[in-house]
């Protein structure tokens, strides 16, 4: 993400309780949207913390192998992630003044910030001995100086992992022997990072763990569920935001636009398609109340999705439909993203971006009529 | 009657609100077309007409004229400049359905991209397809006129005759496409949420933002407005607030007359001094002083809560989501 503060309007713009028929009340939808969203950060946890098993053992004993099962392990953590990005833009745990969002899943990145680059050999924290690298350290250098120097998290140990994606057809390709002493420069280091960085990684998701933890009377959630309505709107809020300004204008159209690399959310190992479909599944999951955890079994209760049905049923309905056609748009556009994105305008690969594109806005304003339904007039978030 | 007291009946006639639901509204479609785009649609394919031949006659202007050539050039940019402004300071009808903003407005600009682009040496519609966005439209055209000016006979001139071109083109489009192409019920929400995303983009990316960044860099230094790179960053806060301006208080089809036919003349009255209080943060406002553009953005925050928590209800209308969400 292009990292910016945001913070909720001042007004909760909350309409007229809506009449409805049947169906949950606020209190039942929230309850369960808290126990999903913790489900979903615990899933994406225990996925992180076997990617650090799998990166502790990479650097252990550099191999081909060893590398490519870290990288497995990143790209089987992210789809967990992804998931959980419906739970941002509304100033929640994730990503209110102190939440951990920038540090986290901030992008586009500039390599060069962390490690050498082709044409830069001597590039980046890495390399710059006088740097100690630490947790604080690199939370400190985190976009530091412009929005592009991300030194933190999934981004960065992804580029530690694959490297710069050179090339047309696949993704980076960074040697196993940039670990290695004596046959990389500075491979103590690059060792040293990508374990120091994982680590942070952990913390932040254990941050979250714990504010939508249950049982608590003075975390996050504690205060969310006791909020009614306008924890309503903060869902409602997330789902729209992520569907349109988020995942269809910065992921999507911004790439498709610009037909370049640098708007590629996950460019280094190429699993940016799979970042639009995880992204497009979380607003799903909160829609329906639905959630597949990791370990197989399906976590379902009250729903937004009902609530709106207890007043427009039609409405329900249709925002369901779109919602799913929105999931599968993002799961026909193909890898590798970056040549997706290239060509006219009749390009399939541009096409089949496009159509996502176009059914998160349709799904956008859906999500505005099904809040109206549940009397919720005001959904917007400002930048400070 | 007179012309204004008209288009009031017209709105009235229309019948705006059904359950306090926003409903088709044919008579506010039209005088937003007539009052407001379709003048400034035109002026911008007027002035964009005029980039080609400007940027054509620095391409083969003699030494000895380059820089007459290069200042004539300059002036049609920030001419060009004014009009989309004008135009695209609310992104309603076919700036938004042609996705205008991001084809010939994507900001900030990526010199290495024009440079690639430049290597290519495309010419025509279909191989400019082929260049993305950051690499054209009229902040690349900025950068080749006053970062790195392009020079007579150069590869650069070349591809911003290109960039020209495209910008004109573009500028044809939107001004021949139909205004709304979309369900009438969905106007009055569409207007007052691209309006509200509209400021947004004057106040927060036009203002704070480049203050933010420097205010909270290590390095500090001046902020770097976009247009700043020509001198036209205060020319364009000043253009995109006349097209908020006028669709707020101006014409028939403005919030504020729509207000008026509806009997909320009082609301009609205060989102007047609202503006006025932001005409007057605005006047004369100088890049040089960023604690005067910071109160600036100050008074457009206020209109901006006004507008959604006071103005759009009254409208029957749920203040959404748009593209200037997400981060």
């Amino acid at each position: 993400m292009k990292k910016l503060l945001f913070t909720l309007a001042l007004s909760a713009g909350l309409g007229a309780s809506a009449v409805q028929a049947a169906g949950p009340d606020v209190a039942s939808v929230l309850k369960h949207h808290a126990e999903l969203v913790h489900a979903n950060y615990t899933d994406t946890l225990a996925a992180a913390r076997t990617m650090r098993a799998a990166i502790d053992a990479f650097l252990a004993q550099p191999s081909a192998e060893s590398q490519q099962a870290a990288q497995r392990a990143w790209r089987a953590a992210r789809e967990y992630y992804g998931q959980t990005e419906a739970f941002r833009f509304y100033g929640g745990p994730i990503d209110d003044e102190i939440g951990p969002e920038g540090r986290l899943n901030a992008w586009p990145m500039d390599e060069s910030y962390v490690d050498y680059v082709v044409g830069d050999a001597t590039a980046g924290l890495i390399n710059d001995r006088a740097f100690a690298i630490t947790k604080q350290s690199i939370t400190d250098r985190n976009e530091r100086d412009g929005e592009e120097n991300i030194a933190t998290g999934w981004h960065a140990i992804e580029f530690l992992l694959w490297g710069q994606d050179l090339s047309a057809t696949g993704p980076g390709a960074r040697p196993w022997t940039d670990f290695m002493d004596g046959q990389a420069a500075n491979a103590d280091r690059r060792r040293a990072y990508l374990k120091v960085a994982t680590e942070l990684l952990i913390d932040d998701l254990e941050y979250l763990v714990k504010a939508w933890r249950p049982g608590s009377r003075v975390n996050y959630r504690a205060r969310f569920v006791e909020e009614g309505q306008e924890s309503l709107r903060k869902i409602f809020v997330a789902m729209g935001s992520l569907s349109r300004g988020e995942l269809a204008g910065e992921r999507l159209e911004v790439a498709l636009n610009s037909q370049d690399q640098e708007d590629e959310h996950s460019c280094f190992s190429d699993n940016t398609h799979r970042d639009a479909v995880t992204n497009a599944q979380g607003i799903e999951n909160v829609w329906l109340g639905r959630y597949r955890r990791a370990d197989g079994g399906l976590l379902t209760g009250p729903s937004p999705r009902d609530l709106v049905a207890a007043s427009d049923a039609a409405l329900a309905e249709r925002t369901s439909a779109r919602i799913a056609a929105s999931v599968a748009a993002a799961s026909a556009i193909q890898a590798p993203f970056d040549r997706e994105i290239i060509g006219g305008r009749d390009a399939p690969g541009r096409q089949r971006i496009q159509n996502t594109v176009d059914s998160l806005v349709q799904q956008s304003k859906d999500l505005v009529a099904a809040a109206n339904a549940v009397g919720i007039t005001k959904l917007t978030l400002v930048q400070p | 009657m007179s012309g204004r007291r008209v288009g009031m009946a017209l709105v009235v006639a229309a019948g705006l609100l059904v359950g306090g639901v926003a409903r088709a509204d044919p008579a506010w479609i039209a005088a937003v077309e007539r009052d407001w785009f379709a003048p400034r649609a035109a002026a911008f394919a007027e002035t964009a007409a005029a980039l080609p031949p400007a940027l054509r006659g620095l391409c083969a202007a003699p030494p000895e004229r380059t820089e007459d050539a290069l200042t004539r050039a300059r002036a049609a940019w920030r001419s060009a400049l004014t009009d989309w402004e004008r135009l695209a300071g609310v992104a309603i009808g076919p700036v938004l359905d042609l996705r205008a903003q991001r084809r010939i407005d994507f900001t900030p600009t990526r010199p290495r991209m024009i440079e690639k682009a430049i290597q290519s040496a495309p010419a025509g519609p279909a191989a400019m397809e082929l260049i993305g966005t950051p690499a054209k439209g009229l902040p690349a055209l900025e950068w080749l006129l006053w970062v790195k000016p392009a020079t007579p006979d150069s590869a650069a001139c070349a591809y911003a005759v290109q960039l020209a071109e495209e910008i004109a083109r573009e500028a044809v489009a939107i001004a021949a496409a139909p205004f709304n192409t979309r369900p009438p019920a969905d106007f009055p929400s569409d207007l007052i949420n691209q309006w509200v995303a509209g400021l947004e983009r004057l106040r927060w990316i036009g203002m704070e933002l480049p203050i933010h960044v420097v205010t909270t860099s290590e390095t500090g230094g001046a902020p770097e407005f976009p247009r700043g790179r020509a001198g036209a960053a205060a020319l364009a806060w000043a253009a995109q607030w006349d097209a908020l301006r006028a669709l707020a208080i101006t014409g028939h089809g403005s919030l504020a007359a729509v207000l008026r036919a509806r009997g909320q003349a009082d609301a009609a009255v205060e989102l007047a001094d609202r503006v006025a209080r932001v005409d007057a943060a605005l006047r004369d406002l100088d890049v040089g002083d960023p604690a005067r553009v910071r109160a600036a953005t100050g008074v457009l925050t206020t209109l901006r809560h006004r507008v959604e928590t006071a103005i759009a209800p009254l409208l029957g209308v749920s203040i959404g989501f748009s593209d200037a969400d997400g981060d």
